[in-house]
């Protein structure tokens, strides 16, 4: 099934700036041939995979920008195959539920979507 | 003169701030006032009127003035006066209206707006003042849009009848505006199309079709179009346009200059970046090693871009390894700094960029190792750049400086370029400073790449033939056989012997002549034993009569005597009958007389022991084989085979393997065995003493096992006689 690049969700997180939490830490992979990103998690001991343009996306997120202009940006980088909508908010939504982002959120903000996992972020 | 007072409710921008000085702009009142005599180089004079609203300033709290009014000074100088305007004020949309009735009227009319964009008219009048300014700009511009601008103003002015200009230059994606005049953000779309019209024509033209007639002259360099100036020429007759481009033609001279002038900086820059390049890429090659060169191409990248530190890297195994660090001979790879530098690399070759840390903003660049290293070291600038050869990134530079001494713009350009030429020179030193072993491996690594990976048709083709061939030889299965040089000879062989010597009388058989069982061959001469058996025979008959008188005498003693004298000639008689019998040959069996001719040597002697024929049967043969020492372990009694004699090469006798003698005869410089077999059936035609090849069968192989095997034979003999 081809997914929609848009989202109905996206207004909630859009014009949020959100930075990556100081404690989390993160560190380059390979893993069969690919290159992937692992984010330690300082606080819990946790790890979290993430994919080359989830971790284009972690960089950007500075505090300052929004996550629309991100998406943005990411889109021109990315070519034929960005980031979905659905997977940046899930991606966001995961990071927040293990509380690695920082920034204005507001109190809804918590039950983005309800997207399934996307392939950019695995918990393992 | 003018006075255009206006409440002023929108901050000034313009207004310079300083840190810790707030200026309260609310109740501040502006005024304009245009003064015709206003002498120096600046546009506008601002002067603000305010009250200090700082009741106790200290060291670290700022001091607050509320403004009341401000009194802006402006000179009557339409294009630069506007382009500041412009330039100050984002919300301004000035609309410029000017009389070009009369020459000397051109200035007269302008409209602004104040930044509340209350449109007020404020007219100007001709200023011959503003030339000088103009002129002054024109020698003091640095750059041509900037010179171009002021050269455009002046040129304008000087030709009679000039309502608008553009000056457009042509660079290698299309054609760009340089400069409009007047510079109020209005696009002449007429002389836009005059100006394209002069560059396609390479000459000089003048167009009438538009709203109002218009010129426009090219500037060519080297015989290509470098720029168009295009005029505007309000009411202008076929003389006014004519005019203009004679006027414009000699005015162009200075644009030609100033463009040559860029081309020629250009030039020297491009110059002094191949200049660079190629003393960083002498650094790379006059060293052999490739360690000292990357080591030697690092701190020369570091003195030639004041950086503090460069290192290379190269990928090896997926990740960034630090071969070079300037003005470090040694180094330690597990220390953290090298390895986030190593992470920079990474990061740099992953995402296929150039990085900069801490750079432009809207770069989409994850820069989490740049900045990791930025913060941990010397929270400096860091530029990294990957080095790509053919089709893959191999590489990178990190470029690091400390706090405060940013990249500029050119040193990143050319640090690119250094990169680009670099990195085909490093790595080819790289490869080529390995051990042989490993450029070995990566050759045959590089063919088996080859042979999977796309393309390569025929050497895929080739190959797969080969392996077809080596598969269908390994498969398939024949009879292995044992090639040796065999000879006929009959199963028994039968000497006729002399025995004793003697004269030849008589030979009737020859070599080669088939005999049968009692066929006289050959005979001796029988005449001395004939006078022996006479001269015997007479004195047994005297030892006779001796015998008889002695017996009539009765004399006992004399009569034994003559007895065994009679006895003794009897017996001589007898061994000479036989010896007699034995002057006749005759054939033992039915046969072949395989060898003795002795028609030529009738009447000579034979002497006791001589062979005088050799006698084969024709039924029983024997093949005799030499089997070479190498082949003889697998020949076995009772083994088959066929054998091809050269008398009958179109019928092959089938053959068993009797026996091996085994004891070696040295023949040809080869050990050969001596094995004996006897033919299965046999043939008229077949003659003992034929000479042919025969094949022992030894069991079925296949097919490589065949021809490979005197090899590994000899492989294995040698490599035992020398290793074992």
């Amino acid at each position: 099934m081809a997914a929609s690049l848009f989202s109905a969700s996206w207004y909630r997180v859009a014009p949020l700036r959100l930075r990556l939490r100081s404690h989390a830490e993160i560190h380059r992979q390979r893993f069969r041939g690919e290159v992937w990103y692992v984010l330690q998690d300082h606080q819990t001991g946790r790890f979290h995979r993430l994919s080359p343009s989830a971790n284009l996306m972690m960089s950007l997120m500075d505090g300052r920008r929004t996550i629309a202009a991100i998406w943005d940006l990411v889109g021109q980088k990315s070519g034929d195959d960005p980031p979905t909508q659905d997977e940046v908010i899930s991606l966001l939504s995961q990071l927040h539920s293990s509380d690695l982002l920082q920034g204005e959120m507001p109190p809804t903000s918590m039950n983005w979507a309800s997207a399934p996992l996307p392939p950019c972020a695995e918990i393992f | 003169m003018a006075k255009a007072p206006a409440t002023e409710k929108d901050t000034v921008s313009e207004t310079t701030e300083r840190k810790g000085l707030e200026w309260l702009d609310a109740q501040m009142t502006t005024h304009f006032a245009n003064v015709v005599n206003v002498q120096g180089t600046r546009e506008q004079v601002d002067l603000f009127f305010g009250t200090n609203r700082t009741w106790h300033v200290t060291e670290d709290s700022g001091v607050t003035v509320e403004l009341s009014n401000r009194i802006i000074l402006t000179r009557s100088l339409p294009s630069a006066w506007q382009q500041c305007w412009v330039m100050s004020c984002a919300s301004t949309s000035p609309v410029t209206e000017r009389s070009t009735s009369n020459r000397h009227d051109m200035a007269g009319q302008n409209q602004n707006e104040d930044l509340n964009g209350t449109a007020d008219a404020m007219p100007f009048n001709r200023l011959e003042v503003l030339e000088p300014a103009l002129w002054q700009r024109l020698t003091d511009a640095q750059t041509v849009a900037e010179g171009s601008a002021a050269w455009l103003a002046l040129q304008c002015r000087q030709i009679f009848g000039v309502n608008r200009g553009v000056v457009r230059v042509v660079r290698p994606n299309g054609f760009e505006t340089l400069c409009n005049w007047p510079d109020n953000g209005a696009v002449f779309t007429d002389l836009l199309r005059t100006a394209e019209l002069a560059a396609t024509d390479q000459r000089a033209v003048a167009r009438n079709s538009g709203e109002t007639p218009s010129v426009a002259v090219p500037v060519i360099i080297d015989g290509q179009v470098t720029a168009v100036v295009a005029l505007g020429i309000a009411n202008g007759g076929r003389d006014d346009l004519r005019n203009a481009i004679r006027q414009l033609q000699w005015g162009v001279g200075w644009l030609r200059d100033a463009l040559r002038q860029e081309r020629g900086s250009a030039d020297s820059l491009q110059l002094s970046q191949s200049r660079t390049t190629i003393d960083l890429m002498v650094t790379a090659l006059e060293h052999e090693r490739f360690s000292t060169a990357a080591m030697a191409v690092a701190t020369d990248l570091a003195a030639r871009f004041d950086c503090a530190r460069v290192s290379i890297g190269f990928v090896r195994s997926g990740s960034a390894k630090i071969v070079a660090i300037s003005h470090t001979a040694q180094f330690g790879k597990q220390m953290n700094l090298v390895r986030s530098i190593g992470a920079a690399m990474d990061e740099a070759i992953d995402q296929r960029s150039l990085v900069l840390f801490p750079g432009p903003a809207d770069e989409p660049i994850a820069t989490f190792a740049h900045a990791d290293l930025s913060r941990e070291h010397h929270g400096g600038q860091v530029l990294t750049v990957p080095l790509f050869v053919v089709d893959a990134f191999i590489g990178a530079i990190v470029f690091e400086r400390g706090h405060g001494h940013d990249f500029s713009t050119e040193v990143i350009k050319l640090a690119d370029i250094a990169g680009a030429a670099l990195g085909p020179v490093l790595d080819e030193k790289r490869r080529n400073d390995r051990w042989l072993i490993i450029k070995i491996w990566e050759s045959f690594f590089n063919q088996i790449k080859r042979l999977a990976g796309p393309g390569h048709i025929t050497r895929k083709l080739v190959i797969a033939a080969l392996l077809a061939i080596v598969a269908f030889f390994a498969v398939a299965r024949d009879m292995y056989r044992v090639n040796a040089d065999a000879q006929l000879e009959g199963s028994v062989r039968r000497a006729v012997v002399s025995p004793y010597d003697g004269y030849l009388r008589d030979a009737t058989v020859r070599a080669g002549e088939v005999v049968t069982a009692g066929q006289p061959l050959a005979e001796l001469d029988d005449r001395d034993l004939v006078l022996e058996r006479l001269r015997w025979d007479t004195e047994r008959q005297q030892h006779q009569i001796e015998y008889d008188q002695a017996l009539a005498a009765r004399q006992p003693a004399t009569v034994n005597i003559a007895r065994s004298q009679v006895d003794q000639a009897e017996a001589q008689i007898s061994l000479i009958d036989e010896q007699i019998g034995r002057t006749r040959f005759v054939a033992p069996f039915d046969g072949l007389v395989i060898s003795g001719d002795l028609s030529q040597r009738i009447g000579s002697t034979v002497s006791r022991g001589e062979v005088l024929y050799e006698i084969a049967p024709l039924s029983g043969y024997r093949v005799v084989m030499q089997v070479d020492e190498r082949q003889i372990a697998q020949i076995d009694a009772g083994q088959t085979g066929e054998v091809l004699f050269g008398a009958l090469p179109d019928q092959p006798f089938k053959i068993v393997v009797d026996k091996i003698i085994p004891i070696a005869q040295a023949s040809e410089g080869r050990n050969m065995f001596r094995v004996e077999g006897h033919l299965i059936d046999t043939s008229e035609r077949l003659r003992p003493g034929m000479v042919g090849v025969g094949k022992v069968d030894i069991g079925e192989r296949s097919l490589i096992d065949i021809w490979t095997m005197p090899i590994f034979d000899w492989i294995n003999l040698n490599l035992w006689r020398w290793l074992g």
